[in-house]
């Protein structure tokens, strides 16, 4: 995949759901150092991002993400909650989501609860890590993901 | 005289004139014969009246024996007739004896002969003086009832006790008759002895044995009882004094403990000189021959008896006869008794006899106050053992039923044990039994088997429970079974001792997973803060490095170091907690496949460190095979970790049967360990190293030690500074259960 390419497709829709404003910022500073064209969506709890999701009240007219990064510890309604129901959702269970997680202990035990997941991401405290996640996110699942959407 | 030819008529003739009084000097002259022919005659004819007449002596005797003016066929009769009569007196058992008026003897059968050892001819013409001339009393006796006789004639009979032939004294029952001449005159009496010394005996020996019986049945200890008993005896059988004489083991010696004696100062001179002896077992003597022998010695006079040491005493004291004899209990001699007499007296086997009963009698009685003391004794400790055991003392009949409880119960629990005797122990409910519990506590009763800590809780007087633990076996007699006895305990505060201990488990194990989740739940909210620390430093430096200097570069990379460690720190915890919240269960797996996993996921140190890997066939264990390819993997690991700068590192895994248990080991050729740390290595981030040296937080041996722990094993090092490390685990063959 070149950048070029990424120039001339429509940008990618990302959902962050994430109530760090810490990891958010970070979030949005990796992608900026990205290559990818994308437009991130910043949610700060489970009920907005299903809000969000579900194109209620202010999310009304909000675009229907191409991936979401759900943390899992949110106010409100807790990730799992959220997982839950994108997956249960017909229209929302396609939609790649990438968990992201404090620790490798969390994601083992996230495991046990069979929650379809498509993909687990430990927060790396080192910057640099992180960016090459956000990366990763980039250049894997944008990819895969969005070749069928742009045919 | 001379030349004149005497015929037995004549010569009887001549004797009946003597016989009914005349003088001997008058028939003598009369008749011109000498005295002494005279005598003879008297004594052949008085010897023919007592002899049985043999019929085959020569006939021409017989013929001849008319009396005068006695027709021949009077005398025939009365010959005949007294023929019979004296055969009947000869075969008599009991001495019989004729005397004549004067008190002469003329004659007697042969029982009398052998009664006094007397030979009856040759007594013919002498007096009962004669007859008991070492005893005058008992002559004097007799003659006083013989005067009796004369005066009024006819029949009597008394008792007297008189000396026999071998000089003892017998008790003799006498019956005396009168009999008459041809004149109608008292011609003499006729006399039976019948010797009822066997009787005498019997009844003084009945009272003497009745009396000991009655003192020592209301006596306590043998020293209460002995005085009365010698007392009896001597008084009894006319004996003056007595003593007991006792071993004692302290003083090494037989004492002489208990007298008694008729009072008299000398005799008492005498025990008192007894009580300060002291007596070992020995040949002569009197104490001492009892002691050393076991049997009864008689000592006819200890006056002339030298190995007698208290001779002098006792000729002080008048005392001459002495015996004593022993006190056994069983075979081991326990004491003596001992008699003094004033008067020598011959051996007596009677009194001997009667003397050994009364030992024995003492010896029982000894036995009895020993085993009774035993019994005390041996109460008193089963008392003092069962409280400090138990509680109280119970016991039920063959049907299960409570027949006695002892005090201690009511003292104990408070609840009264009167409803509950008679009844069995499953009549009455208890809090914590259902009626299976009930079911099988009475089969195993059924079977008679012992049963231990059976416990009921009861609802005590105020209402609260009641926990008793009863603790029973059967009992047999003559191999039948009698029923149960047993002892029980209130276990009322163990069990409220044992509820609170499992509040505090609970509460325990509560925290514990409180913990478990603290640990879980903090780790993960520390990442937060420190990975803002560790990214905005690292964006900072990105964004804005080429407007820091060098010292603030370097400021930062501290920042973002410290922040990378502690969350290393924070995730080796976080593995360290889950060894114990996060296991598998235990079961059967294959070690060779930990390993194998084990050298898969260190691959990469392996090669680059060039490592050498051998092993042992490993066995199958019950294990969580996640853990034990972590406990192998962390082993290798430090390995190939502390391993010598200039030699690859070869490391052997070993796996030993070693009974219920299987031994791995994994050794090294290492750095090695010192001693003084062989203990500290096992604990949470205990580091022997500087990170410059080896990397780590040092939790690896932290969590191999937990896993260890959770499979019931054992772990340590065995290591040599220098030459290298054996780690070496255990695990069980056979695991319980997961803690």
């Amino acid at each position: 995949m070149s950048a070029d390419m990424d120039r001339t497709a429509p940008p990618v829709e990302i959902l962050l759901v994430e109530d760090n404003l810490g990891d958010a910022r970070l979030t949005r500073e990796a992608l900026k150092e990205g290559k990818v064209y994308n437009n991130l969506h910043w949610v700060k709890d489970g009920v907005e991002a299903l809000d969000f999701l579900h194109k209620r009240g202010k999310y009304k007219d909000s675009p229907k993400p191409d991936i979401i990064l759900l943390d899992l510890n949110l106010p409100k309604k807790d990730g799992r909650e959220v997982l839950q129901e994108i997956k249960s959702d017909s229209r929302l269970m396609r939609i790649p989501v990438v968990v992201l997680t404090t620790s490798k202990a969390e994601e083992d035990v996230l495991k046990t609860y069979t929650l379809h997941a498509n993909c687990y991401v430990t927060k790396p405290v080192d910057l640099e890590q992180f960016i090459k996640v956000v990366q990763s996110i980039d250049n894997f699942w944008l990819t895969v993901v969005t070749l069928p959407n742009g045919k | 005289m001379p030349g004149r030819q005497w015929d037995p008529a004549s010569k009887a003739k001549v004797v009946l004139e003597g016989l009914k009084g005349r003088s001997e000097s008058a028939i003598c002259k009369r008749h011109r014969i000498k005295p002494a022919e005279y005598r003879r005659w008297r004594r052949q004819f008085l010897a023919n009246i007592a002899r049985p007449l043999e019929p085959r002596r020569p006939s021409h005797e017989g013929g001849s024996r008319l009396l005068p003016g006695m027709s021949k066929k009077v005398w025939e009769e009365s010959a005949k007739a007294m023929r019979v009569a004296q055969e009947l007196i000869e075969a008599l058992p009991i001495p019989v004896f004729f005397k004549a008026r004067d008190g002469k003897h003329l004659g007697a059968n042969r029982a009398w002969e052998t009664y006094f050892g007397v030979n009856r001819e040759a007594f013919i013409g002498r007096t009962v003086a004669d007859l008991f001339s070492s005893a005058p009393e008992v002559a004097a006796k007799h003659q006083a009832a013989d005067e009796d006789l004369w005066r009024n004639p006819g029949t009597r009979s008394y008792e007297l006790e008189v000396p026999v032939h071998d000089g003892s004294f017998r008790h003799t029952l006498n019956y005396k008759a009168t009999f008459t001449g041809a004149d109608g005159e008292v011609a003499g009496l006729i006399g039976a002895i019948i010797d009822i010394t066997e009787r005498k005996r019997a009844e003084q020996r009945q009272a003497i044995e009745h009396r000991v019986t009655r003192i020592l049945s209301e006596s306590e200890t043998v020293a209460a009882a002995l005085p009365g008993v010698l007392q009896a005896f001597c008084e009894t059988l006319g004996w003056a004094c007595g003593a007991r004489w006792r071993l004692d083991a302290r003083a090494g010696g037989f004492r002489c403990e208990e007298t008694w004696s008729r009072e008299d100062p000398a005799i008492a001179a005498f025990l008192a000189a007894s009580r300060e002896s002291t007596y070992q077992p020995g040949e002569v003597g009197l104490i001492r021959r009892v002691l050393g022998r076991g049997e009864p010695v008689w000592i006819v006079d200890v006056t002339s008896e030298e190995s007698f040491l208290r001779g002098k005493q006792a000729a002080r004291a008048g005392l001459r006869s002495a015996f004593a004899l022993p006190i056994h209990l069983g075979d081991q001699v326990l004491g003596a008794l001992e008699f003094f007499h004033r008067e020598t007296q011959p051996p007596d086997e009677w009194l001997l006899k009667t003397g050994v009963a009364i030992g024995l009698q003492i010896g029982h009685f000894m036995a009895r106050t020993q085993a009774e003391a035993e019994l005390r004794q041996s109460e008193a400790r089963f008392r003092s053992l069962t409280g400090l055991s138990s509680d109280w003392y119970w016991e039920q009949d063959e049907e299960f039923r409570l027949t006695f409880m002892s005090s201690r119960f009511v003292e104990r629990t408070g609840i009264d044990p009167a409803p509950y005797i008679g009844r069995a122990r499953w009549d009455e409910a208890a809090l914590n039994l259902t009626e299976a519990d009930w079911a099988r506590h009475k089969a195993q009763l059924e079977r008679h088997e012992p049963f231990f800590d059976f416990e009921m809780e009861r609802v005590g007087p105020d209402g609260n429970s009641v926990w008793l633990s009863v603790t029973g076996e059967p009992v047999f007699e003559n191999r039948k079974f009698r029923g149960y006895r047993g002892v029980g305990t209130d276990i009322t505060e163990r069990k409220r001792a044992q509820s609170v201990l499992r509040a505090a488990y609970d509460e325990l194990a509560r925290s514990n997973a409180e913990l478990q989740q603290f640990a879980y739940v903090a780790s993960h909210d520390l990442q937060e803060p420190l990975r803002m620390i560790g990214s905005y430093t690292q964006l900072l430096e990105r964004r804005y490095g080429d407007k820091l200097d060098s010292d603030a570069r370097e400021f930062m990379g501290f920042i973002v170091d410290g922040a990378t460690r502690m969350k290393q720190l924070i995730e080796d915890l976080l593995a360290y907690s889950r060894v114990g919240t996060r296991g598998k269960e235990l079961r059967l797996v294959q070690a060779q496949g930990a390993l194998d996993r084990a050298l898969i996921n260190l691959r990469a140190s392996l090669e680059a460190s060039g490592a050498t890997i051998t092993h042992d066939a490993l066995p199958e264990v019950t294990a969580d095979d996640t853990q034990l390819t972590q406990l192998l993997q962390n082993l290798i690991g430090n390995a190939i970790k502390f391993r010598k700068r200039d030699e690859p590192p070869r490391i052997h895994v070993g796996a030993q049967d070693a009974g219920d248990e299987w031994r791995f080991s994994v050794s090294d050729n290492g750095i090695g360990i010192e001693p003084q740390y062989f203990e500290r290595i096992f604990m949470v981030f205990q580091r022997l190293h500087t990170r410059d040296e080896y990397a780590g937080t040092g939790i690896g041996l932290a969590i191999c030690k937990k896993v260890v722990d959770r499979h019931h094993g054992r772990i340590w090092v065995e290591s040599v500074p220098g030459k290298g490390s054996t780690f070496v685990f255990t695990l069980p063959k056979t695991q319980k259960g997961e803690t």
